[in-house]
């Protein structure tokens, strides 16, 4: 049998080119992706107990089930607190998009070296102190916040995913996962 | 067992040199069309193959050792524009070249047809193969910043995106070896996924053109030529390496073709690239995760016959391209922390590593492109192809296997076929037109950005060409008709909206060639484009821009009437080009700034909604050139002004410019100087945007290129020095700088050598 040898050249070019070429083609348009399986912070919760026990335990939230854009958030408490307490706060991250709710407190724990929760208090006299580290720097999902005199104002918690050796102790580098500002009412 | 002969036969065929009677001789002379002089210096070559000639002072020129085929010959000279010619070689042969401003042909030798057609109206630029050579290891966008009028819409230094007359993305339309280039052009962050080092010249035709090829031509066309095919026997090749200081980076590209020595008729191609760099450093600071990784390949086999010719061409581009991690931002806060530092709030030293945000992307192309010369001078062409583009962008994320899978995924699969028929009725007379297929299919993963779709579309254009004694006009029509079904889920439901878009583009144009040194043309064109899926279908934050984008499913169709005049003026030592244009929107798509901005977990972001007005653009862009003796220098100068209806000015508007460059030949020497002016971008929509623009600068160059024909015939070296003084600087069309300031000074140095 006689073979062309510009045939085979032909034969073969093409052929490896088709291989290639249709390898990576997979997906079906009509069937599309479910965006909410992506990781997404949907909640925050926070916690407050007094540590003296006698001013009552409080949790305010931040709810946007439906992630940035789409729906407007359905929850954005105002913070109340009692004059002249001590209370210890913890914080709740949960992924409300997803069925069962996943907890992303657990995530942020498991990778507390990339992670930092700052506190930013304006207009009033709190005074917040991060009481958790990850071995070297704070963390900050558990804090005490020194409440002072009556009066309103707000508090501003922010999440920093601080990965890649970012992290060191400061508020500075890295990306901010969660920046909720807070209204805060402090009551006699 | 067989097949092994066989391919053994055709590599030792391939290999082997053949003189097999290839000793006709072709000479002539170069000579100008308008005064008769004799054209010395004047360059003839036969294009794809390394042999050659330079006219004496007499201009005469000899090329010996040619095989007998048909070739096209190529013959340049400085001033001119190159002529190309298609000639049939059986023996010696005499023949005249007649040089000037617009190509015509004195002989009844017929003009290659596979190139495109030169528009009258509009003046194309373009890029050699050789210069492209000399920029290794640079991005397509920085290269077609050589050309006057053409800047780039930048992402650092290895995203870069081509802007022609103000307008980029979706407004230019790209044109890979006669294909369309199908990718996500509507990112800001997503550059033409090209290897500069595949192909032949790049040429650039501004303003809405491209009647051949489709929609989107809005702003201008980039011509990436397929490069011919051999036609001596023998293989042969050409190497280039690169090396950046800034960056460190190093880069290469092989290229091997030949021809089968018993059937010179077959011929091939095999090409490669690739390129590292690292780290890249501002006068001041590294930018940490600016590095890049790239590697490109092509393959091109082809049959070429006196009525036929056939060629089928593979290629693939994979590049990974770190995001200057200083960028990449959380909330609103972020960024006004960025905006109040004057350095980056990420430091770095130097690192080859690129980690999230990086952005992976992949382009496959391959195309069957077939010609064929019918009775009666009447010609068809034939271009089928396959396009696939995978972008991956990866984002800093919890969980470390989380870094290995993108945060979102495109996959973009399509397939067009083009016809076009041709006929030549007579010198003056001729005539092309096409019909168009083309079949889209877009899906995601992870995080939604755009939907799913598929979009058909059918296209036929018409163009006639008319020459006369000074005057050439041409007058063309296309229409396009586009269906799109888009799947995507809203609260888990399957949706699936449908658009069909439809629309004319035209195009008028004229040269005339006034007298010896004067030349006009005026060129008038409708172009328009479906609005993209970004702008139909986006929906939340767009990370990148710390902004909440909200598309408009019932945007329509986007149509622009560009008109463009330009004066070409040539005469002994000075040449000339000046050209004023202007683009009427009729419903430019843009975005509107929303109130008040969206809450979300991570802060309010400033809101943007699609939408449509009118706008008109205009501008002017000039060149100045004198020569003498060896030396040359050139002012180049650039402006453009846009608006919407209401007064507004549009964003992303480069800013006004000018650029000197000097030159003198020195033997085999050519050291150069060069100096660019970039104004401050005091036009722009305060309100939607987060920083003023950066002020103005300028930036010093120089370079030397040294033709080492000694060593290797042809071999060139090319040291060069960018941003000589080290200035520190932003660019308005850079998207880093809200965070950073450009590369410091940088070293390139290039080998180039054919073989």
């Amino acid at each position: 049998m006689k073979t062309n040898p510009f045939k085979f050249l032909m034969i073969a070019v093409l052929s490896t080119a088709m291989l290639s070429a249709c390898k990576k083609d997979k997906n079906d348009p009509n069937d599309p992706n479910d965006p909410n399986e992506e990781e997404l912070i949907t909640t925050v919760s926070l916690y407050f107990t007094d540590t003296t026990g006698v001013a009552p335990s409080a949790t305010f939230t931040f709810s946007d089930p439906d992630g940035p854009g789409g729906n407007p958030p359905t929850k954005f408490d105002t913070i109340v607190l009692q004059a002249n307490t001590v209370y210890r706060l913890s914080l709740e991250l949960l992924d409300e998009s997803k069925n069962p709710v996943e907890d992303i407190t657990e995530e942020v724990l498991a990778e507390a070296d990339e992670h930092l929760f700052c506190f930013e208090v304006n207009g009033i006299g709190i005074t917040i102190v991060r009481t958790d580290t990850d071995g070297t720097y704070e963390l900050g999902l558990e804090s005490l916040w020194t409440v002072g005199a009556e009066g309103s104002g707000s508090v501003t918690v922010a999440l920093k995913h601080q990965p890649d050796g970012l992290k060191d102790g400061s508020c500075a580098p890295g990306e901010t996962d969660v920046e909720l500002e807070f209204q805060v009412m402090v009551q006699p | 067992m067989r097949y092994g002969y066989w391919i053994l036969a055709v590599l030792l065929s391939t290999v082997a040199v053949h003189a097999q009677n290839c000793n006709a001789v072709l000479t002539g002379k170069v000579v100008d069309f308008h005064d008769k002089s004799l054209l010395d210096h004047a360059e003839v070559f036969l294009e794809g193959t390394s042999i050659g000639a330079v006219t004496d002072s007499a201009g005469v020129f000899t090329i010996r050792n040619i095989c007998p085929g048909r070739y096209t010959v190529v013959v340049q000279h400085i001033g001119c524009e190159p002529l190309r010619k298609s000639i049939s070689i059986k023996g010696n042969m005499t023949q005249v070249f007649y040089l000037e401003h617009h190509t015509e042909i004195l002989n009844e030798v017929t003009i290659t047809v596979d190139q495109h057609r030169d528009p009258p109206g509009q003046k194309e630029e373009k890029i050699s193969i050789d210069r492209i050579q000399l920029q290794n290891g640079e991005v397509l966008g920085t290269i077609l910043e050589a050309l006057p009028g053409v800047t780039a819409f930048n992402t650092g230094n290895h995203i870069a995106k081509p802007v022609i007359q103000g307008l980029h993305s979706n407004r230019i339309l790209i044109v890979n070896h006669g294909v369309r280039q199908e990718g996500q052009q509507w990112g800001s962050e997503h550059a033409p996924e090209i290897d500069p080092n595949a192909g032949g010249e790049i040429a650039v035709i501004k303003g809405a053109s491209g009647l051949r090829y489709g929609t989107e031509a809005i702003g201008g066309v980039i011509l990436i030529e397929p490069r011919a095919l051999p036609s001596i026997p023998g293989v042969k090749g050409s190497a280039a390496v690169g090396f950046q200081s800034n960056g460190l980076q190093g880069s290469s590209s092989l290229m091997l073709e030949g021809s089968h020595p018993f059937l010179p008729q077959m011929s091939w191609r095999a090409q490669g690239s690739y390129k590292r760099g690292g780290n890249v450093r501002s006068p001041d600071y590294y930018l940490k995760n600016t590095g890049v990784e790239e590697l490109n390949f092509s393959l091109n086999a082809g049959l070429r016959y006196a009525r036929w010719s056939t060629d089928v061409y593979y290629s693939q581009f994979n590049t990974q391209v770190g995001i200057f991690a200083g960028s990449h931002l959380g909330s609103l806060t972020d960024l006004e922390n960025a905006l109040a530092s004057d350095t980056p709030l990420v430091s770095a030293g130097f690192s080859y590593e690129i980690a999230p945000p990086r952005q992976n992307v992949a382009h496959e192309l391959l195309r069957v492109n077939s010609y064929v010369d019918l009775k009666n001078d009447h010609h068809l062409h034939i271009i089928l192809a396959r396009q696939f583009n995978r972008r991956e962008e990866y984002d800093p994320r919890r969980g470390a296997d989380d870094n290995e899978r993108p945060a979102f995924a495109l996959n973009l699969t399509s397939y067009t076929a083009d016809v076009v028929w041709e006929k030549a009725w007579s010198a003056q007379w001729d005539m092309e037109a096409g019909v168009q297929y083309l079949r889209r299919t877009n899906t995601y993963d992870g995080r939604f950005f755009i939907p799913n779709y598929v979009n058909d579309g059918v296209g036929a254009f018409a163009v006639v060409n008319r020459k006369w004694n000074r005057l050439q006009a041409e007058l063309g029509a296309r229409w396009d008709s586009q269906f799109f079904d888009v799947y995507y889920l809203e609260s888990g439901e399957l949706k699936n909206p449908q658009h069909q878009y439809s629309g004319l583009s035209s195009a008028f144009g004229l040269s005339y060639v006034m007298n010896e040194n004067w030349k006009l043309r005026l060129h008038s064109g409708l172009a328009w484009r479906p609005p993209s899926m970004a702008e139909l279908y986006s929906d939340g934050l767009h990370q990148g821009a710390a902004a909440v984008e909200i598309g408009d499913s019932t945007l329509g169709e986007e149509r622009s009437l560009n008109y463009s005049l330009a004066v070409e003026y040539d005469k002994g030592h000075w040449q000339f080009t000046g050209s004023v244009y202007a683009h009427a929107f009729s419903n430019f798509i843009y975005l509107q700034p929303v109130f008040p901005p969206t809450l979300t977990i991570q802060g309010a972001f400033p809101t943007f909604a699609y939408a449509q007005d009118r706008a008109n653009l205009y501008g002017a862009e000039g060149m100045v050139q004198y020569e003498k003796s060896g030396w040359t220098s050139s002012l180049s100068a650039s402006a453009t002004r846009a608006r919407r209806s209401n007064g507004d000015f549009l964003p992303q508007i480069p800013a006004d410019r000018i650029r000197w460059q000097g030159a003198r030949q020195w033997g085999n020497w050519k050291p150069y100087l060069q100096a660019l002016w970039v104004g401050k971008q005091w036009r722009f929509p305060a309100e939607a945007d987060y920083a003023p623009p950066p002020d103005a600068y300028l930036l010093l160059g120089a370079a030397v290129e040294y033709r080492a024909d000694n060593l290797v015939k042809d071999a060139r070296i090319r040291l060069e020095a960018r941003n000589l003084s080290n200035a520190r600087y932003r660019d308005y069309m850079n998207r880093y700088r809200y965070y950073a300031d450009e590369m410091g000074i940088n070293f390139l140095l290039t080998f180039y050598v054919p073989f």
